[in-house]
């Protein structure tokens, strides 16, 4: 049905009166046709058929007042336009409201979610502004501060260390800038700070006897293959551990880091699994490493996934260290210089080779137990005659 | 059960609350025979009566002061006013009777009545019919002003605050009033006031709105979903007394906060979130609150108001804003 609304038909009348109809409903009507007598305050008017076409409704009888623009007759057919559709309550007074049929699935009271707090630091804005100026790493300072947040005299006192270390560390006292630090003095450095940071580190130390060996003895490998025994007896020395979650994992590989002192730094190249690796590969392994150490050729790969660490600094000096602890890795085993020592056996004194060793572990992570077993197991295997 | 638009749940709620409690009656300017000029009160008249459903002369001032007769003897009145543009001529009434008819009379008499009225803009109205002036209010003390965000909270929020004991400013944002659907039960179950709901859940930033800003904010959520960016949405529900420990606790997780208002900025809600997470979540930010606002002007009519009230591309550019501050 399209609608004739009533036109104005005056010049701004509000409404006019029906005063007869000229047409029924159902009735054919032609253009210009006069359907109804519409009574003014004025005037008595005639209204003709806007259209051609059959008429389906009238919208009042005798007598109705009409409101101007509301609708008059409804004629058969589509509306051309809007005008002559019948008007839905739009659902306000002023304006029109913006509608649509699109369902929202969403709880009344929302999602819940996790309020895990951002790991991060705890820095006021001009804390931050003021390291940012000093070059100072927020990471590395010791927090002093209210609620162990890092203050403004946290950040000057490191500001103050660092330009101290950078002038002490110099070979001309002219000179204030320091000499930056080589790739793996770097590595090392910052691996050291992490482990000062987060580790707790408790060492434990003693001899292997070695008075029993008979033959060739190849003592490297007897070391490596002495630690992997413990490494089995007492897996959790051959864990990982994050100290942020709480958590650690068991490796089933014993990747074993050889700590190499070279004039450039200190580099750990690993051997992987081994456990699989028969003392042939073992011995080329550990050849090649030193060559490598030489003209520092290790590829990235060949450092990487430690999960214990040996270092043997006896050949060069010393008996006993504190070995430092490499985190996520939770041990490390430092073996000094062989030699030999007067030893009580059944109430003799006898002349045996002895072996010093230093066993560091995380505590955090491992008992004292487990160091101790761990040790015993590297004890037991080197004092055997052979492998 | 159909879903319904917001403004149908709030008649749902109207009607509800009113055969439950004997004690509600609804009173504005053609709430009753017309059904209200937003058609939120339609078919109350016919169910309950010209006693309890009634319509009033076109006076703001007569309106809410007789709400108050009403609620400190014992009803339950829930007034309509027709535009939030036109509540100031009522101001008196509502900060110097209704906000502090506890206090005055020593816990006495309670003032346990509802003023409604449709705000913000966005439908191309006439001046006066678009304001978003929640701030003036959410000054009062004494006042509660709640804004509802979704056909099922617009149910559950106004049950709770015809049921609250005290005068609670509610304020439909009419934009929204047809926008979307909800499927919401007619189970008469009140939402919590004084609390924010978190819409979305994200961990790079928080995004604090309320009213039909929310839907702009939640298209803004999901385009910056695309570019990697997760935005925790809070729609703040009870504009005061504001929930900021749930606002807090996110802020403590994302580290960045953007608020979004279509009111004008200055003295806006918005900066009391800002002072407040200033206060109590400084070291937790990693970029300075930012906000998107309507302008301080007049709120402008149909042909500028999508550049007054805050769109998608104006929230998303702010967002990416918060996330390169360096």
């Amino acid at each position: 049905m399209k609608i004739f609304r009533l036109p104005d038909l005056g010049e701004g009348l509000p409404d006019a009166e029906i005063r007869e109809w000229y047409v029924k409903e159902g009735d054919e009507v032609t253009l210009d046709q006069p359907i109804v007598a519409m009574e003014t305050a004025k005037a008595l008017v005639d209204v003709p058929s806007p259209y051609t076409g059959k008429i389906i409704k009238l919208y009042g009888a005798q007598g109705d007042r009409i409101n101007t623009d509301d609708p008059l007759v409804g004629y058969e057919g589509e509306p051309a336009n809007a005008e002559e559709t019948e008007r839905a309550d739009s659902g306000t007074v002023v304006g029109n409201i913006p509608t649509s049929n699109e369902i929202i699935k969403e709880a009344a009271t929302g999602v819940s979610a996790s309020t895990a707090a951002r790991s991060g630091l705890h820095v006021t804005p001009a804390v931050r502004a003021l390291a940012k100026r000093l070059n100072i790493d927020l990471a590395e300072i010791q927090a002093t501060g209210r609620n162990g947040m890092i203050s403004l005299d946290d950040v000057k006192k490191a500001a103050e260390t660092q330009s101290a270390a950078n002038t002490s560390n110099t070979d001309s006292p002219n000179t204030t800038e320091g000499s930056p630090l080589s790739q793996a003095r770097r590595a090392m450095a910052n691996a050291m700070s992490l482990s000062h940071r987060e580790v707790v580190p408790v060492t434990l130390v003693d001899d292997a006897d070695l008075h029993a060996w008979t033959g060739q003895n190849d003592i490297t490998l007897r070391i490596i293959r002495a630690i992997a025994k413990a490494c089995n007896t007492e897996p959790m020395l051959n864990s990982t551990f994050d100290g942020k979650n709480l958590s650690f994992r068991l490796n089933s590989e014993i990747n074993l880091g050889i700590a190499v002192d070279t004039p450039h730094g200190l580099y750990v190249p690993v051997i992987y699994d081994v456990d699989h690796q028969d003392d042939a590969t073992l011995r080329a392994t550990i050849n090649r490493f030193k060559q490598q150490a030489q003209d520092r050729s290790f590829s990235p790969d060949e450092l990487k996934n430690a999960t214990i660490i040996l270092s043997n600094f006896g050949t060069v000096a010393g008996r006993y260290a504190n070995p430092i602890v490499s985190p996520p890795m939770v041990a490390i085993i430092g073996v000094g210089k062989l030699h030999d020592d007067v030893v009580a056996n059944n109430g003799q004194m006898e002349i045996h080779r002895r072996l010093p060793l230093s066993l560091s572990i995380d505590h955090r992570a491992i008992t004292g137990g487990e160091a101790a077993r761990f040790l015993r197991v590297v004890l037991e295997e080197l004092a055997k005659a052979s492998l | 059960m159909s879903e319904i638009t917001l403004a149908e749940a709030v008649t749902q709620a109207l009607a509800y609350e009113m055969a439950h409690d004997e004690n509600v009656v609804v009173l504005g300017q053609d709430i009753a025979v017309n059904g209200g000029v937003f058609r939120t009160t339609v078919g109350l008249l016919e169910k309950f009566g010209p006693e309890r459903v009634l319509d009033t002369p076109l006076a703001e001032s007569m309106i809410a002061g007789i709400s108050i007769g009403m609620a400190t003897q014992g009803l339950k009145p829930v007034a309509e006013f027709q535009f939030m543009g036109f509540i100031y001529s009522a101001f008196d009434h509502m900060i110097s009777h209704a906000a502090r008819m506890r206090n005055r009379t020593r816990g006495r008499l309670s003032c346990p009545l509802v003023y409604r009225a449709p705000f913000g803009g966005g439908i191309h109205a006439p001046e006066h019919h678009s304001e978003s002036t929640e701030a003036l209010f959410a000054h009062v003390p004494g006042l509660r002003v709640v804004i509802p965000s979704s056909p099922a909270r617009a149910y559950g929020l106004l049950l709770a605050a015809i049921r609250n004991p005290d005068p609670v400013l509610f304020l439909e944002p009419k934009r929204i009033y047809r926008l979307h659907k909800q499927e919401v039960p007619d189970n008469g179950e009140a939402l919590p006031l004084d609390q924010c709901f978190i819409l979305r859940e994200g961990s790079d930033i928080t995004l604090v709105t309320w009213g039909a800003s929310t839907n702009e904010s939640l298209l803004a959520a999901a385009e910056l979903l695309k570019q990697g960016i997760r935005v925790e949405v809070i729609d703040l529900a009870t504009i005061k007394p504001l929930d900021i420990v749930t606002i807090i606790n996110s802020v403590e997780k994302t580290g960045r906060c953007l608020i979004v208002h279509e009111a004008a900025r200055t003295c806006g809600v918005g900066a009391e979130i800002a002072a407040q997470l200033a206060e109590y979540a400084l070291t937790s930010l990693a970029a300075p609150i930012k906000r998107v606002t309507g302008f301080d002007t007049v709120m402008p009519y149909l042909k500028l108001e999508k550049y007054y009230i805050p769109s998608t591309e104006r929230i998303v550019e702010a967002a990416v804003e918060l996330m390169e501050y360096q």
